[in-house]
């Protein structure tokens, strides 16, 4: 059984942690200081094409946002239910081929295609879901390797509808009022607030009763179900949830890449979207993203000074299982909590997290 | 029952198709029964090593089509300086049994982990398959086979040819079932292993230093998988992307069979193969979703694989 160390089904300490105060609590002061965190966010979405350079902006920051938006669905499904999902990639190559498939084979118009294909996210995730309802652990874990990887042998060998090896090229994002998305800055906004709204909204689910739910379905599953929750329609209804994310990811890839083909569902791939999750750590939703960012970055720069990529990015992410149980945001947490302790033994005084909630326990 | 009868229904019909199309191409569906079985052994190789691993140690080695390829790329090496088959099997066993000791002692670090414990091997998989392009580069390449295995013999009682190699595959996966079978019933370690399969902690408090058992498993599944990886590079090819093939049709096997059950390891082994072969033959394109297809149906209707394995798993 998956137990992280911060399990706790108790919804008054999570809270006290920091892990349900989310976007929208009930309290104003935290409603505020939201506010103000959207604030800077926003600022600093509008100010990185002007910080960072052109390469940098669309080989790392742009592909950081769609990766994590992607990884972020499955560290969703791992941080929060536990369901350590290897079909993700199978999600994110089905809104992406719809989408691709509409436009390229059947003319169909781009918004209806990208709707269709965000439809299709969910609905994806559905059905993985109910496939798997009955597996947990290790068995969904090659379980959903299984479904990911016959997605992508689909994709592969189905040449009527999947055009083969080849897939989809030349595939043109949409252009509003004369700007093309598929340029450099108005693809990084549309990602940046894709990326941002699909957090906030992972993060009204959490705090919703079905968060609760999918935390009970993570920490211990036969108490969840002699709650009388379903364990299997909790599991489906956290897939369909992922699965959301998980197509944004795909269409946003298509419209970066301008092609979707096999190699981008294939098991490399599957691989590479758990190493992202779990190096940026799955405590947090946030998590995806510095583990997509962290990834892209070694991808990018690490062949100045090696020839091995591939080794470097496994020895990255095993290095970084061997020491942390939550990735590099477990790292984080950690060095935190030492340095309040450091600074509590040295009889200092404890730099006070706000505490919005009554403490129940002396 | 209705699910069962459905189930047997399902079967029958199956039975009946494989039956009708394999009498429509006549005798050469000897050869699709042998390829199937050439697979099985293969897959068996490696399901038994994988198999044992999870049923002791509770670790999903993802590096064991890694493993797989590092003993045929091993192999490959020691054939091309010493030109003998048989030290280039032994030693590329060998070589792959030390690197799975090294996991091993890595996997130690994390204490039982599971979950974490497979991310590190899937770490590891990165890895190697990166470390052996590095070495050994992408081109395709495989292994001669000994002198008395090359060539061709007629079949019997009828006029096709099948390789002689193939044939020996099937015999080594045999004999590999039987020195298994010898090994964990007949010896002392084996003993050990099933016991610690069934209940680690209870072997652990009766005094038996299960980290030895552990680290003898992991180098003989080791070595199963550098042996599959010779064979296969000898009558396959070694290349890039043969480990994740490799493992994915073993993962297949295990998974159907039952993980931690060699029993089942081996019927699926037998299973998967067939299906493998009879799909590759009728129907090519789909022939790898057809094999997929049938473990989701498997794992659907019995999340726990054909035949119940290790006991503290959880479906």
């Amino acid at each position: 059984m998956y137990r992280p160390e911060h399990a706790v089904t108790n919804g008054s300490e999570l809270r006290e942690r920091g892990e349900l105060g989310g976007v929208f609590s009930a309290k104003s002061g935290r409603l505020l200081a939201n506010c103000a965190l959207l604030l800077v966010i926003g600022a600093a979405i509008a100010a990185t094409p002007v910080l960072v350079s052109d390469f940098v902006l669309l080989q790392i920051v742009i592909k950081s946002l769609w990766l994590g938006i992607a990884g972020s669905s499955l560290a969703f499904l791992i941080g929060q239910a536990g369901l350590i999902s290897l079909a993700q990639t199978a999600v994110f190559g089905t809104s992406g081929y719809l989408m691709a498939i509409l436009v390229l084979e059947h003319d169909v118009g781009i918004w209806v295609a990208v709707a269709a294909a965000c439809i299709a996210g969910p609905v994806a995730g559905l059905i993985i879901g109910i496939i798997s309802q009955r597996s947990s652990g290790l068995y969904l874990m090659m379980l959903t390797l299984a479904i990911g990887v016959f997605v992508f042998f689909f994709a592969q060998q189905y040449q009527p509808i999947t055009r083969g090896h080849t897939g989809f090229n030349g595939f043109d994002a949409p252009i509003i009022k004369g700007v093309n998305l598929q340029e450099r800055e108005p693809l990084f906004y549309v990602s940046a607030i894709a990326a941002v709204g699909v957090v906030i909204l992972l993060r009204l689910v959490a705090q919703s009763p079905a968060g609760l739910a999918y935390r009970g379905l993570r920490d211990n599953r036969k108490r969840l179900s002699a709650l009388g929750y379903s364990t299997a329609a909790t599991t489906v209804s956290a897939f369909a949830v992922a699965g959301f994310s998980a197509g944004i990811g795909g269409v946003l890839a298509v419209w970066y890449n301008g092609a979707i083909s096999p190699g981008s569902i294939d098991i490399a791939r599957i691989i590479e979207l758990l190493i992202v999750v779990t190096i940026g750590g799955t405590i947090r939703l946030e998590g995806a993203f510095l583990g997509a960012l962290v990834v892209t970055l070694l991808r990018n720069y690490a062949n100045e000074f090696t020839n091995r990529t591939s080794t470097l990015v496994g020895a990255v992410f095993m290095v970084i299982v061997l020491i942390s149980r939550n990735g590099l945001l477990g790292i984080f947490i950690n060095a935190r909590t030492k340095a309040h302790k450091a600074i509590k033994l040295f009889g200092g005084q404890r730099l006070k997290a706000k505490q919005p909630y009554p403490q129940t326990n002396p | 029952m209705a699910r069962r009868l459905l189930g047997v229904a399902v079967a029958v019909l199956l039975a009946y198709y494989a039956v009708s199309k394999s009498v429509e191409i006549g005798d050469r569906s000897l050869l699709v029964l042998l390829n199937g079985l050439t697979a099985a052994g293969l897959y068996f190789l490696m399901a038994s090593g994988f198999t044992l691993v999870f049923g002791l140690a509770r670790v999903t080695n993802l590096a064991h089509g890694g493993i797989y390829l590092l003993g045929g790329y091993g192999a490959l090496s020691v054939q091309r300086t010493t030109g003998n088959w048989f030290l280039a099997v032994m030693l590329g066993a060998l070589f792959a049994a030390g690197v799975s000791l090294v996991l091993y002692l890595l996997l130690r670090l994390l204490k039982g982990d599971d979950l974490r414990e497979t991310m590190l091997t899937l770490g590891a998989t990165i890895v190697i398959a990166d470390q052996t392009l590095a070495t050994w580069g992408g081109i395709p390449t495989d292994l001669a086979p000994p002198s008395f295995l090359t060539g061709s013999i007629h079949l019997p009682g009828s006029p096709l040819l099948y390789p002689k190699f193939r044939l020996a595959v099937v015999a080594l996966a045999v004999l590999a079932g039987l020195l298994l079978w010898v090994l964990l019933y007949k010896t002392r370690l084996g003993m050990l292993i099933r016991a610690g399969v069934d209940d680690a902690d209870m072997v652990s408090v009766l005094g038996i230093r299960v980290p030895l058992v552990l680290a003898s498993v992991f180098m003989l599944a080791g070595a199963l998988a550098g042996i599959a990886g010779a064979a296969g590079g000898t009558y396959l090819s070694l290349a890039q992307g043969e480990d994740n093939r490799i493992l994915l049709a073993s993962l297949i096997v295990v998974i159907a069979g039952g993980l931690g059950s060699l029993r089942g390891a081996g019927a699926a082994a037998i299973i998967v193969g067939l299906v493998e072969a009879f799909a590759q033959t009728h129907h090519p394109v789909l022939s790898v979703l057809i094999t997929f297809g049938s473990l989701i149906a498997i794992l659907v209707l019995r999340p726990q694989g054909l035949i119940k394995g290790a006991t503290h798993v959880q479906a």
